[in-house]
C-alpha cells in the first residue's frame, strides 16, 4: 500500500514540477493563443491512451477472473478424484485418497504462500505424479471398477491441467513493451495537458468541479 | 487541476492494472476459497 501512495504522490509531483516548468518558460497568452491547437492534440492523444488504458485494464481484469475460476475448478477436481477414490475396491483407494488430502493441505499450507514470490512447491508436482502412477495401476487391474477407473483418470487430468495453468497464471506478467506504452503514453497525456492556458484561474476552477464532463 | 486529477487518475489504473495483473500477489489476489472449501470436505469424509 505505502509503495502504491508513494508511486502516486511521485507521478502527481512530476506533473506538478513539468506544470511549473511550463508556465516558467512560456506565458498564459502566448498559451492560450494555441488553446484550440493543444485541445486537438490532448483530444487524440487521450482518447488514444485511454482505449489502450481501457482495453488492457479489461484484460487483466478478465485475466484474473480466470485465474478465480481456474482455483475453483482444480480444488473442485481433488475432491471429485477422492470420491472417485472411495467407490474403488483397490488396495490403491487408500494411498490416492491420502495423497488427495495432503494435495491440498498442501497447497493451502504452503504452495499459496509460495506462490507470492512466483514459486511452486516440488511436492505438489510430485504428488500428482504420484496419483497418476496409482490411478494407472488401479486401471489396470479395475475389471469391475472399469467405469470409476476411468473418470478417476478424466478428474485427475482435469487435476493435472488446472495445476499447470494455476503455475503459468503466477508465472505471466503483462510484457515489457506493453508497460512501456502504457507509462509513455501517461507522460505524454498529462505532458500535452500542461500546455493549456487559462484565462482565469479561479473561473476555470469552479467550472471544472461544477461540471467535470 | 485538471492536470493533478489526470495524473492521479493515471496513476491510480496503471497500479490497478499492475497489482491485478499478479493474480496471487500484492493487495488484490485470487484467495485459495476453492481450496479452504477441499480442505474442510475432506477432513470431514471418511477414509478407512
Amino acid at each position: 500500500v505505502l509503495n502504491n501512495v508513494l508511486i502516486i504522490i511521485a507521478c502527481v509531483s512530476g506533473a506538478v514540477l513539468f506544470l511549473f516548468l511550463v508556465t516558467r518558460a512560456s506565458t498564459a497568452p502566448s498559451r492560450r493563443e494555441s488553446n484550440d491547437f493543444t485541445g486537438a492534440v490532448v483530444a487524440v492523444i487521450g482518447t488514444t491512451y485511454a482505449v489502450i488504458l481501457a482495453f488492457t485494464l479489461s484484460g487483466v481484469w478478465s485475466m484474473f477472473q480466470q485465474a478465480q475460476a481456474n482455483e475453483e475448478q482444480e480444488a473442485n477436481a481433488v475432491v471429485n478424484v477422492f470420491r472417485i477414490a472411495t467407490q474403488l475396491q483397490d488396495p490403491n483407494a487408500k494411498p490416492i485418497r491420502d495423497l488427495c488430502v495432503r494435495y491440498v493441505d498442501n497447497t493451502v499450507g504452503r504452495e499459496w504462500a509460495m506462490m507470492e514470490k512466483d514459486q511452486m512447491t516440488p511436492e505438489g508436482a510430485e504428488m500428482i505424479n504420484r496419483l497418476w502412477t496409482l490411478a494407472g495401476e488401479s486401471q489396470a487391474h479395475a475389471q469391475p471398477d472399469a467405469i470409476a477407473a476411468y473418470q478417476l483418470m478424466e478428474e485427475l487430468r482435469g487435476l493435472t491441467q488446472y495445476r499447470r495453468l494455476r503455475a503459468m497464471q503466477s508465472r505471466e506478467h503483462l510484457p515489457g513493451i506493453l508497460w512501456t506504452v502504457l507509462i509513455v503514453g501517461g507522460i505524454i497525456t498529462v505532458a500535452a495537458s500542461c500546455f493549456f492556458g487559462v484565462p482565469n484561474f479561479r473561473f476555470t476552477f469552479c467550472r471544472c468541479w461544477s461540471s467535470p464532463s | 487541476l485538471q492536470v493533478l486529477v489526470l495524473t492521479f487518475l493515471i496513476a491510480l489504473v496503471l497500479i490497478a492494472i499492475a497489482d491485478i495483473d499478479r493474480p496471487y500477489q500484492g493487495l488484490v489476489k485470487v484467495e485459495p476459497e476453492g481450496f479452504l472449501f477441499a480442505v474442510r470436505t475432506l477432513h470431514s469424509q471418511p477414509n478407512p
